[in-house]
């Protein structure tokens, strides 16, 4: 080799190494910082709508004799920035500082803004920093329009209850946001809960005097309007009224409830107050100093600016994922509203007595078995074939084997079983090449892992006896139920034959005959071209073809399969990665039948959304309502979050009950229900996304064998060892 | 041809874990669907569906899944960032007034600005100072907040009878400085505190003093934040 051929073959190499290398990470990259961004976001929500770190305690007034007597009887302005030097300053006469607390509110402060703009008044606002941060539009407004801010806190806790870096934090937060809405800070102070310098005790003291020493001018009120009582106007216009011509502080709120009894007492309490002299003054207008904002710029401007709009995103980020849960959540519940509905009406159509769907088809079928690589199975297989109460003939077809599975059906000498070999071409091309060798006019297709009953062939050719019906759906059963993974695939199954197949049946849009029991007329096969293997679901893709072209699915509950579910996740990762992934191309490769007239056109517009909806779309959220709910656990009302979860959790119950009663299972299968929430269902929303990613990115999917261990039998027939692929799509 | 199948078959037996590999290549699935159906399909895909030979798809994919990767890292290190090392400090702010104030009750005026530009403040109080609004009426309440000044009742009496126009609260004002007792309606429900200037009527009860404010604070918060916090509880809720 030539040195530039090794160099381009180590460059080779080393591209492929480092396209595995990138491959990898990004398909669980990608996904895991989406739900890290959610979560901080859906944390955010929580704080700012103080769910998280919100402390509503308040703390009983306690004796006031460390409060120095000229703060206890002054002004209610305390500048206590000098130690050991409070001053308590008053407004003076004929100033009105109308003060309004907890906002902002996007419904209330509008209104109060308006009507001190009507009035020419200036106020100061009181600003809590969560408020401020969900309402950035509003704290712009206040300061374009005159009036003051003040700090409120960030969340509104007792101050007295916190510790020293817990009130530093709620400072700089709030500055934070005002310096994100706004672009400034304030020198103004207000404490939670507070109300006259009176009421200062030996508790609130302290911290006021430490709020002085970070530099604040801490404002109280000389009247308190207690309009958060919603006295009514008149009472709220006395209370606010100070003596005479007195300057005073006047308390209000304007946020945290409804707020039109302030708005209608100041449409008043302006005009009439204005009559008698006074002037409404932002505080340091009314104490004669400059303004307490000061600008605020470079970094700290940048930094307040990302937290307003990482609010903003957040706010809206959840709203609609919220929003979007709900439609989810109310569509899941009308579709199994709807699936008991329509499951309970066929299982009674189907079961009168009386029921035929048409004349009694007896003639004979041909019973294809592709075999890849089955010599643990293809003999019970064949076996259980050949205890069949309806005439059959079996062929086998060997998709180029290399174990010898052929040879074993050569060397059972049955008859009537026939052994097709071809060249590995996958399944498709097999149960084609099955197609053309097959004699009779109706074609049975089972997998070689699959065992039948001695009814099963017979029970699943009888709606043949309608000439419109042109393929029908077996039942299958999972054998290895005992495992827990087992026992969650029964579940599974049984509820996938007994709600979904029915309820698809009732609605003529069947979207999957299981490759493991189904059975096809021979005109309709021919009629849509076969087996496709377009895509790796070769089983819903012909389903889908068969609709289209006008021939009618049923699901016939009698015909029992009995097959082996995967009993590793690494097994039952790949099998269900193959059915969503093919799932989705099957959808996408008939998704012009939405456009058609016709039976094509129905399905489209029927069958398909409902299979994109709930088996593609919805699921791919379903790990934002785990987050939620995980939220709800920690963070928001964990009872209530309990409950509803419970609550989903007895309507699966029902529902699966109802389905194991239909098709009269024991009960005993559901006591691993609540686990399967927790733990199955993840494993299926991870398999679904990564089906999307490599169905958006254009990779594709290896056919994928599954390792068995050979111990499933119908009843009744003969226990071997078994092996076999995963050739089986029971649920719908 | 006997490569790819090759290929294939290699692909069955093949590690499980690794579940996106390309296989087998159109053409040869081609190959094979010409092999059979005697009728055309109704809808035939051009290839296996989804899958992109090219890679570009994928390459595009990728691009466009880092800057959403990174967008979303970018949303929580900004938020990381905006949360940590925040300031609590006040921008200083001088306020004039205070400075005849002061005089009763602290012997040091200017002091109250720790900032660096302490010089400056006496200057800026004066020239602040300078509107006589805010500068004369404010020495007139100040006084009161000495708590050994004169009597409160003549203060305050003053004050309500310059506002003689006002009608009804100049009797309350007036009364409240008489003995309270005498107007019932006007400012009864106000809290002790809240006429604080009327507090000037304390001088000499002052060791009860202190009580009486105490007992309208209990009231005043407990009524308040309760309903406060229920509020913002119910905000959250929401």
């Amino acid at each position: 080799m030539t040195a530039s051929g090794r160099r381009a073959a180590r460059r080779q190499k080393s591209v492929r190494r480092s396209a595995i290398r990138r491959r990898l990470p990004m398909r669980y990259l990608l996904p895991t910082l989406f739900l890290v961004a959610l979560l901080a976001m859906l944390m955010l929500r929580g704080y700012v709508h103080s769910e998280i770190l919100a402390d509503h305690r308040v703390r009983p007034p306690v004796s006031s004799g460390q409060v120095p007597k000229d703060v206890l009887n002054g002004g209610p302005v305390i500048d206590a920035r000098t130690p050991g030097a409070p001053k308590a300053l008053r407004v003076p006469d004929k100033n009105l500082v109308l003060t309004f607390d907890d906002g902002p509110d996007p419904v209330w402060t509008p209104k109060v803004l308006d009507k001190l703009k009507q009035y020419d008044a200036h106020a100061v606002f009181f600003v809590t920093g969560t408020m401020a941060s969900r309402h950035p539009e509003l704290v712009q407004r206040m300061v374009a329009e005159g009036h003051e801010l003040g700090l409120h806190t960030f969340n509104h806790p007792d101050l007295a209850l916190q510790t020293q870096s817990r009130i530093d934090w709620e400072l700089s937060q709030n500055q934070l946001a005002l310096a994100g809405a706004a672009g400034i800070r304030t020198s103004l102070f207000r404490p939670p809960y507070s109300s006259f310098s009176a009421a200062l005790d030996d508790k609130s003291w302290p911290v006021t005097e430490y709020i002085g020493s970070r530099g604040y001018i801490t404002a109280f009120n000389d009247t308190d309007s207690e309009d958060w009582k919603r006295p009514g106007v008149e009472a709220i216009i006395k209370r606010a009224t100070p003596k005479g011509t007195k300057g005073s502080i006047v308390l209000m709120h304007d946020s945290g409830g409804d707020r039109s009894q302030t708005v209608a007492a100041l449409s008043r309490f302006l005009p009439d107050m204005k009559e008698r002299g006074y002037r409404f003054a932002n505080l340091t207008e009314a104490l004669g100093a400059p303004s307490a904002h000061t600008p605020v710029t470079g970094p700290d401007l940048w930094k307040g600016k990302a937290w307003v709009g990482a609010v903003a995103v957040s706010e809206k980020t959840t709203s609609a994922l919220t929003v979007g849960l709900a439609v989810i959540g109310v569509l899941v519940f009308l579709r199994f509203g709807l699936m008991l509905l329509l499951s309970f009406g066929h299982a009674r159509k189907v079961r009168r007595r009386r029921f035929r769907w048409g004349p009694a088809v007896t003639e004979p079928v041909t019973v294809l078995v592709p075999a890849y690589n089955e010599k643990e199975c293809i003999e019970n297989t064949v076996r259980s074939l050949m205890e069949s109460d309806h005439p059959i003939e079996v062929i086998v077809i060997d998709d180029g084997s290399s174990d010898g599975t052929a040879d074993i059906v050569d060397d059972m000498w049955l008859p009537n079983v026939r052994v097709v070999r071809q060249a590995n071409a996958g399944k498709p091309e097999a149960l084609n090449n099955g197609i053309r060798n097959a004699r009779h006019d109706i074609i049975v297709m089972m997998d070689g892992d699959t065992v039948f009953e001695p009814s099963t062939v017979r029970e699943l050719v009888q709606p043949f006896g309608d000439p419109r019906v042109g393929a029908v759906a077996g039942n299958a059963k999972v054998g290895n139920r005992d495992s827990l993974i087992g026992a969650w695939q029964h579940i599974e199954y049984v509820m996938g034959f007994n709600l979904d197949r029915r309820m698809y049946d009732v609605l003529r849009c069947m979207p999957t005959i299981p490759g493991a029991v189904g059975a096809f007329r021979r005109q309709a096969l021919e009629r849509v071209g076969g087996m496709s293997d377009d895509t790796l679901a070769e089983d819903t893709d012909i389903t889908m073809a068969i609709h289209r072209d006008g021939w009618r699915v049923v699901y016939a509950e009698r015909a029992r399969a009995w097959t082996e579910a995967p009993e590793s996740v690494q097994q039952l990762w790949s099998q269900r990665y193959r059915w969503s992934y093919g799932t989705m191309q099957a959808i996408w490769k008939h998704r012009r039948s939405v456009i058609d007239s016709g039976p094509s056109g129905r399905f489209g517009r029927v069958g398909l959304p409902l299979v994109s909806l709930f088996m593609v779309l919805f699921p791919l959220l379903a790990p934002l309502i785990d987050v939620f709910l995980l939220y709800g656990l920690v963070f928001g009302p964990t009872q209530k979050t309990i409950v509803a979860w419970l609550g989903v959790l007895a309507i699966q119950a029902v529902c699966a009950a109802y389905a194991f009663r239909l098709d009269k299972e024991r009960m005993v299968h559901l006591i691993s229900l609540p686990l399967q929430q927790l733990l199955y269902r993840q494993l299926m929303y991870v398999v679904l996304l990564q089906s999307w990613i490599t169905a958006l990115t254009g990779g594709r999917l290896r056919w994928q064998k599954l390792r068995r261990t050979g111990v499933v039998e119908a009843p009744g027939s003969i226990p071997t060892q078994r092996q076999g692929s995963d050739e089986r799509r029971p649920v719908g | 041809m006997e490569n790819r199948r090759e290929k294939s078959r290699i692909g069955h037996t093949h590690d499980p874990n690794e579940v996106t590999i390309q296989i087998d290549s159109v053409e040869f699935r081609r190959l094979q669907a010409a092999q059979m159906t005697p009728e055309a399909p109704r809808e035939s895909a051009d290839g296996p569906v989804f899958v992109d030979e090219s890679g570009r798809r994928s390459k595009k994919f990728r691009r466009i899944g880092w800057v959403l990767a990174l967008v979303c890292a970018g949303y929580a290190v900004t938020l990381v960032v905006a949360l940590i090392g925040g300031n609590s400090n006040a921008p200083s702010l001088l306020i004039p007034g205070p400075a005849d104030d002061k005089a009763d009750t602290a012997e040091e005026t200017p002091g109250p600005s720790d900032a660096p530009s302490a010089p400056a403040p006496a200057g800026a109080e004066v020239v602040a100072g300078v509107p006589s609004p805010s500068g004369s009426p404010a020495a007139v309440p100040r006084q009161p907040a000495g708590s050994a000044g004169e009597p409160g009742g003549d203060r305050s009496s003053s004050p309500a009878g310059a506002s003689g126009t006002g009608a009804a609260t100049t009797t309350g004002g007036a009364g409240g400085a008489g003995g309270a007792t005498a107007d019932p309606k006007p400012t009864v429900s106000t809290p002790p505190g809240g006429a604080g200037g009327t507090g000037g009527e304390e001088p000499p009860p002052d060791p009860v003093d202190p009580t009486t404010p105490t007992e309208t604070a209990t009231e005043e918060p407990t009524g308040e934040p309760v309903a406060q916090g229920r509020q913002l509880a119910g905000e959250g809720a929401r």
